[in-house]
């Protein structure tokens, strides 16, 4: 996909100023495209998933339907979702969405993370964790408006899909890409997975009568680096509750953009209150010690 | 000559056998990965018939064929339609085949301990010897 052998850094997470290096390089975005109407729910991408990420075997349990567990773990990044739809007219269809991390170009991950460098964001769009400098304190977690990061208990550090950033910043496709048999997933430059994604949905429009196929790029954070074709784009919370238009929570938003600068601009004045005292009233200096006014009373013996 | 039920005793319900995608007959279930896919053996309901028997999924229910039974869990569907035969309104159901005596779901307890293949008539094709387990009569009873 890419001759170069690196990822450039967009975005740090708890990191004051710019990332170093932005915008040195040209880098297209990339994308992944999960066309779910041909999906057959083989799991071949959990699969592949596992194994490249060389995760351990994780006991599951039955939750009454295909899917392997009810949702993501730490250890299994990629599941996908199996849900009934009752149509109007009584009959059925069977819907089949691979959840994973959206990438998305605002990640409310990133926004929430206190910690220096445990988020990035490479120029590519990829959203990674690094699990050195996380501190497991889960504001990931409730950031996320997917409910993806996982926290592992045993080691306090939380875990998600990468991109196969490894194999991406190698010039790879995904390991979930490389896996599927049926060409429902597909992965090049955004620009190309969105003019494909398009072309798939007015098909379905024109030809196969879901009137309401359509594209999955929810706007509201920036477009996601993972977007999906749906049979019915109008009621994406079918496909195991996909949020329609997700967000991430306001609390996030004001720490962010108002409660850190504003914080800070006091932080600074408390500094510049130290320096005024120093200059006004100067430092502090030893005091000679005060004359005695009476002598010491005598002990009786 | 092999077994076989009738409605008339008690046997009133169809039953499949078929694999999922993400298994290879019964050979899979030494391999974790697939294992790991799905966790636990299973019996398609359809949800009229799971409705009538007040059953829920993931409640145990038995199988019982003229040969033999099987016990797994219920997955309860709409996806599996009752069928008009004969002006009757029939049930079916069906279960995946890939669990078995010793693998790795199995040493752990995941299991139906019996075969799937017991309920299953033996008759074959005379020409080409395929067998033919894809449509045998049942009963079925929540455990």
């Amino acid at each position: 996909m890419s001759d170069r052998k690196t990822l450039q850094v967009r975005q740090i997470s708890g990191h004051s100023g710019p990332a170093a290096g932005f915008e040195m390089q040209r880098d297209p975005e990339v994308c992944k495209l999960i066309d779910t109407t041909i999906c057959i729910g083989c799991k071949a991408c959990e699969v592949a998933c596992v194994e490249w990420n060389d995760m351990p075997f994780s006991p599951t349990t039955f939750d009454n339907t295909y899917q392997t567990m009810p949702e993501t773990q730490w250890n299994f990044w990629n599941l996908i979702k199996f849900n009934e739809h009752q149509r109007e007219d009584g009959t059925i269809q069977w819907l089949m969405r691979k959840d994973q991390c959206m990438h998305c170009a605002d990640p409310g991950c990133l926004r929430a993370c206190p910690a220096d460098g445990a988020i990035v964001q490479y120029t590519n769009g990829i959203v990674d964790f690094q699990q050195e400098n996380c501190i497991g304190c889960e504001f990931c977690v409730s950031g996320c408006p997917y409910d993806i990061p996982k926290l592992n208990p045993a080691t306090k550090k939380v875990y998600k899909c990468t991109l196969c950033s490894d194999r991406v910043g190698g010039g790879l496709e995904p390991a979930c890409i490389k896996a599927c048999p049926t060409g429902c997933l597909k992965f090049g430059t955004k620009e190309d997975m969105k003019y494909i994604a398009e072309e798939r949905a007015k098909q379905l429009r024109e030809n196969f009568g879901f009137e309401h196929a359509g594209v999955y790029d929810p706007q509201s954070i920036g477009g996601t680096h993972v977007v999906y074709v749906l049979h019915d784009a109008e009621n994406p919370e079918r496909y195991g509750g996909l949020p329609k238009n997700p967000v991430i929570p306001w609390s996030y938003t004001v720490w962010k953009w108002l409660f850190k600068p504003v914080l800070g601009t006091f932080a600074l004045f408390g500094l510049v209150g130290v320096l005024l005292h120093y200059v006004t009233v100067g430092p502090r200096r030893p005091q000679p010690e005060p004359p005695l006014q009476e002598p010491m009373p005598r002990k009786e013996s | 000559m092999d077994k076989y039920g009738t409605v008339e005793q008690g046997f009133n319900v169809i039953c499949t056998t078929y694999r999922l995608t993400e298994h290879y007959h019964y050979w899979t279930k030494n391999n974790p990965m697939n294992v790991q896919l799905v966790p636990e053996p299973f019996v398609e309901v359809p949800f009229e018939l799971a409705e009538q028997m007040q059953l829920k999924g993931g409640e145990k229910v038995r199988v019982t064929s003229a040969r033999s039974h099987y016990i797994a869990k219920a997955m309860v569907t709409r996806r599996i339609r009752p069928m008009k035969i004969d002006g009757q309104e029939m049930f079916q159901i069906g279960i995946p085949i890939h669990w078995g005596f010793r693998g790795i779901a199995e040493d752990e307890g995941k299991t139906a301990r019996t075969l799937t293949n017991q309920l299953t008539p033996t008759v074959i094709d005379p020409n080409a010897f395929t067998p033919e387990f894809k449509g045998f009569l049942v009963k079925i009873e929540k455990v």
